[in-house]
């Protein structure tokens, strides 16, 4: 009797075990997913403010905070994840020269040194502030919302065009 | 004396081979494994200038300066907002931490290159994908507007295939064959 009820506790343990993670798994996917959109309105953004010193505002911000990450255009490829592992597997023999799977920092020197006038650098960052609160106003909460409101922004000549350039809008 | 020699035999091997006639320019991070594949390449022959993780400055004078032919070892990215596009990426030598060349840095580089034809040779992922725009191609078209010519690493054709766009990687035969033959 007792071995019965030590395989019911095992078996729930199991089972609270085995939802757990398939509700862990289903909310990284879920996540991954807002990180995404929110990537693309703020990642820039973080280049000259601090955002990780405002959690309530951007909740996942310690995951970019002063990166620019650049996985957001892949993930509007439909399919493209899924091959990951295949690629990981052709890629072994080969050292590949991606940069996908990493992070890079912008700041105000790489963008001097590279000719950008400080003039321009101001402008850059006047428009990510401006983007910045026109996504808060309109509450883009998707990718699709933050992709329209930047090519909106953009057709409305409301950004400068260094800020056009660099972002690849 | 010991430096006095050094020098010596510096000047010497210069003389000897007619001068630093390529300029190698690997962007990896310290220590990687890709810095090290360059590096043993690379590191024994004195007709080759490598710089490894060269600042802006020093990339910009290995195209104004008077190398015949010109290597380019970097990662690629494609990035972008709602446009994307290919650019390589850069790595600062202090503290390793990657940055992007912007349209920006090849824009001024072209207006500065030398007169006379130079051969670049380009190793980065997409480099040679014409479905996007390329930060570098404003150079690509002022090297070959000056009878310079352009070579890409070819790509990895499985791979390109799986992944939809343009991936290279880093051939150790691919490099050498910047060495005097």
């Amino acid at each position: 009797m007792l071995k019965l009820k030590r395989n019911l506790v095992n078996r729930r343990i199991a089972g609270v075990l085995v939802i757990c993670t398939t509700l862990g798994i289903g909310a990284t996917f879920g996540l991954s997913r807002k990180v995404s959109a929110l990537d693309v309105v703020t990642a820039p953004i973080q280049v000259f403010t601090h955002p990780c010193s405002n959690w309530l505002r951007y909740k996942v911000a310690s995951a970019f905070c002063y990166t620019q990450k650049h996985t957001y255009t892949y993930s509007r490829d439909k399919g493209y994840g899924a091959m990951d592992l295949v690629m990981f597997l052709v890629g072994l023999p080969f050292m590949i020269l991606d940069e996908k799977t990493n992070t890079t920092v912008l700041d105000v020197q790489a963008l001097l040194d590279q000719g950008y006038t400080e003039q321009e650098i101001l402008s850059y960052k006047a428009d990510l502030e401006f983007v910045d609160k026109e996504s808060l106003t309109r509450k883009v909460t998707s990718e699709d919302q933050a992709i329209n409101l930047l090519d909106e922004l953009m057709d409305a000549g409301k950004l400068a065009p260094i800020t056009v350039e660099i972002m690849g809008i | 004396m010991r430096p006095f020699l050094g020098l010596l035999v510096a000047l010497y091997s210069f003389s000897a081979f007619g001068g630093e006639r390529v300029c190698v320019l690997s962007f990896f991070k310290k220590g990687s494994k890709e810095q090290a594949k360059v590096e043993k390449v690379f590191r024994k022959h004195s007709e080759i200038l490598l710089i490894q993780a060269p600042a802006f400055s020093e990339t910009s004078d290995c195209f104004t300066g008077n190398f015949d032919e010109i290597v380019w070892a970097s990662h690629g990215t494609l990035t972008g907002a709602t446009r994307p596009y290919i650019t390589p990426v850069h790595i600062d030598r202090d503290s390793s931490k990657s940055s992007l060349f912007y349209r920006r840095f090849f824009d001024n580089l072209a207006k500065k290159l030398p007169d006379h034809p130079i051969h670049l040779r380009v190793t980065y992922c997409g480099a040679d994908d014409e479905r996007y725009p390329n930060t570098m191609s404003p150079l690509w078209d002022e090297v070959r507007a000056k009878g310079g010519t352009v070579e890409f690493s070819p790509p990895l054709r499985l791979a390109s295939k799986l992944l939809g766009k343009s991936v290279t990687n880093l051939s150790k035969s691919w490099l050498s064959k910047s060495l005097r033959k």
